[in-house]
């Protein structure tokens, strides 16, 4: 594949559902060991269990969520490492994806970055039957709707890319745990965020699994990432790390910061 | 006296400013932007604290000009703090 060199890609899977104190601790955990040099490129499939609320890391949380409607239905909520805005993470409805590499040659670029990870969420949708578009900077459209956000953070050359693909996701309860600022859903043309999103369910008109999802996931990214991949698992070091780091994204500093 | 306005480009920017006598008490940038490195925004939000002229606000811009701002015009921004601390220090 021109412009991306071959890569071996370690791959984890954890289908079983993480909180999200949990699934940002460990992104985070990844990309430092990923820093540090102590693990290799790491592609994880990762879904929340309860469903939660990520927002970005410059988000006010009082313009991004509705907190009391978080409460009452037991959905988490914290702050990610990452820029962009909120994603609600159905724990029967969507799959995140994250992966830690180097910011060298294709991925040094910012948007070049983002254009080649997403690459691989576009693949997994045409394994569906689904043509998906990029659509600058951080998002996958299906007609027109989007499909999938990402959002990255770096640290000291290394980049952590994590991103979401809605397969099943209660649009219903998106449209009302998430706030969108009115000039966003102007500027987009739409009334409300429930006119913006689109699952894999309704572009197929057919019941989807998440198992199915992470599946073309991983062959999505292995075409797209020109990646040899193989299956690991979360080693003591970076489950311990984790434990420490989600203390951070379960505290109320941190999710409050903004 | 405060102000909030927000900016819409790729990204939106929310910008609430605080000033008094004309100095800068506090600026926070908020939204669903993308910066790297990200805390160079926590950098020029303390370096804005307390400015009270042009000067002061171009030098604060200057000590992050290696940020990588995804959202709107770096420009626009910085043109953006300043009509703002313009209009509340007259």
């Amino acid at each position: 594949m021109p412009g991306i060199a071959a890569m071996r890609l370690r791959v984890i899977i954890d289908l079983d559902g993480g909180s999200a104190f949990f699934n940002m601790g460990m992104d985070e955990a990844l990309l430092n060991l990923r820093m540090r040099e102590e693990i290799p490129d790491t592609l994880r499939l990762y879904v929340f269990d309860p469903s939660a609320v990520t927002i970005g890391y410059f988000q006010k949380i009082e313009e991004s969520v509705d907190m009391d409607y978080a409460s009452l239905h037991g959905i988490d909520v914290t702050r990610r490492i990452s820029g962009g805005g909120s994603v609600y993470h159905d724990r029967n409805g969507e799959v995140t994806y994250s992966i830690v590499t180097p910011a060298r040659g294709v991925f040094s670029d910012v948007r070049e970055s983002y254009e080649v990870i997403c690459k691989g969420l576009i693949e997994a949708l045409k394994l569906f039957g689904v043509e998906a578009s990029f659509m600058p900077i951080n998002d996958i459209v299906v007609n027109g709707r989007k499909i999938s956000g990402s959002a990255q953070a770096r640290r000291k050359g290394y980049l952590l890319q994590h991103g979401t693909l809605m397969y099943a996701t209660d649009l219903d309860t998106v449209s009302k745990v998430l706030k969108a600022p009115p000039v966003k859903l102007v500027s987009k043309g739409v009334k409300s965020i429930r006119e913006r999103v689109i699952t894999l369910q309704e572009a197929l008109s057919r019941r989807v699994s998440k198992e199915e999802v992470a599946e073309a996931l991983l062959k999505g990214f292995s075409k797209a990432l020109n990646a040899e991949i193989y299956i690991d698992e979360y080693s003591e070091n970076e489950l311990r790390l984790t434990e420490e780091l989600s203390l951070k994204y379960k505290s109320r500093e941190w999710v409050f910061k903004r | 006296m405060r102000l909030t306005r927000v900016l819409r480009g790729e990204k939106t920017v929310s910008i609430d400013i605080e000033v008094e006598e004309c100095a800068i008490r506090m600026i926070m940038f908020s939204g669903d932007f993308f910066a790297y490195p990200e805390e160079n925004i926590e950098k020029l939000e303390e370096s804005l604290k307390n400015c009270r002229n042009l000067e002061c606000i171009d030098n604060a811009f200057k000590t992050v000009e290696n940020t990588l701002f995804i959202g709107v015009d770096w420009e626009t921004l910085k043109n953006e703090v300043v009509n703002m601390w313009r209009a509340l220090c007259k």
